[in-house]
């Protein structure tokens, strides 16, 4: 079981770090294309 | 298409994670403590993968000069620091509970640190930097001069005794049961796929950033 939090520890730095990054990215592509970030989807 | 790459690397993600979770086993000697190397493994993998396009961009950009490869050298370096981070933070979970610490001034941790600082440096050089261009052309430089560690670091653990473990998985020799290798492949495709998404769209703000 406290190998499980240690395990759980390490997938959540991995989710929260990769998270906020994409979250960010695209909020900032989201105003830097005036809320067309999805203007590449065809 | 943007839709279709993000549909595909969620389920990448998605398949790796049960795959790691539920699906391995756990190992004889590690235990539980094994399903940590499925996300420090690739996350190795792709600060690899990042600082190889900031070097080509980088060196590309000092040639050309065109700004497209400016874009492609700063999300690189971004994404480079970024994984090599989520390695060390990750290496230092699983360090923790099976060396029982936390750190060792170790070749493989060591050179690890070097290559994320040396990211790092490359994106303050850049956003420090007075003059615009001189700071591209420093970032760029930085960027070739850092990839130089990446062999360094891979092959830290054969070159010098550490605490870390050896390779492996080398050329012509796997030293990996199934059960672990398809597992960590998956993780490893998966999370080579998740930074190829964000540096195209990284590099695409870049580009939208600099037309403003």
């Amino acid at each position: 079981m406290r190998a499980w939090g240690w395990v759980l520890a390490a997938y959540g730095c991995a989710a929260v770090l990769l998270g906020a990054y994409a979250w960010r990215l695209w909020r900032r592509l989201e105003r830097a294309s005036g809320g067309r970030a999805r203007e590449g989807d065809a | 298409m943007r839709a279709f790459a993000m549909g595909a690397t969620a389920a990448l993600l998605a398949l790796g994670l049960w795959l790691a979770l539920r699906a391995s086993p756990p190992d004889a000697y590690q235990g539980e403590y094994v399903r940590i190397m499925y996300v420090h493994v690739p996350a190795a993998v792709s600060s690899y993968a990042a600082a190889a396009v900031a070097c080509v961009s980088g060196a590309l950009y000092l040639w050309r000069r065109r700004s497209e490869y400016d874009a492609w050298a700063r999300a690189g370096a971004e994404l480079a620091s970024l994984f090599a981070g989520l390695t060390l933070l990750t290496g230092m979970l699983w360090g923790k509970p099976v060396w029982g610490v936390w750190w060792a001034w170790d070749a493989r941790l060591v050179s690890t640190a070097v290559l994320f600082l040396l990211y790092v440096g490359c994106l303050l050089v850049r956003d420090l930097s007075e003059d615009p261009v001189r700071g591209r052309r420093l970032a760029a430089a930085l960027g070739v001069v850092a990839f130089l560690d990446v062999p360094l670091v891979h092959y830290s653990v054969v070159w010098f005794r550490t605490l870390h473990q050896g390779p492996s998985i080398r050329p012509g020799a796997v030293q990996m049961a199934p059960e672990f290798l398809a597992p960590l492949a998956v993780n490893v495709l998966a999370y080579l796929v998740l930074s190829g998404f964000l540096l195209v769209e990284r590099a695409r703000l870049a580009r939208l950033e600099a037309e403003r």
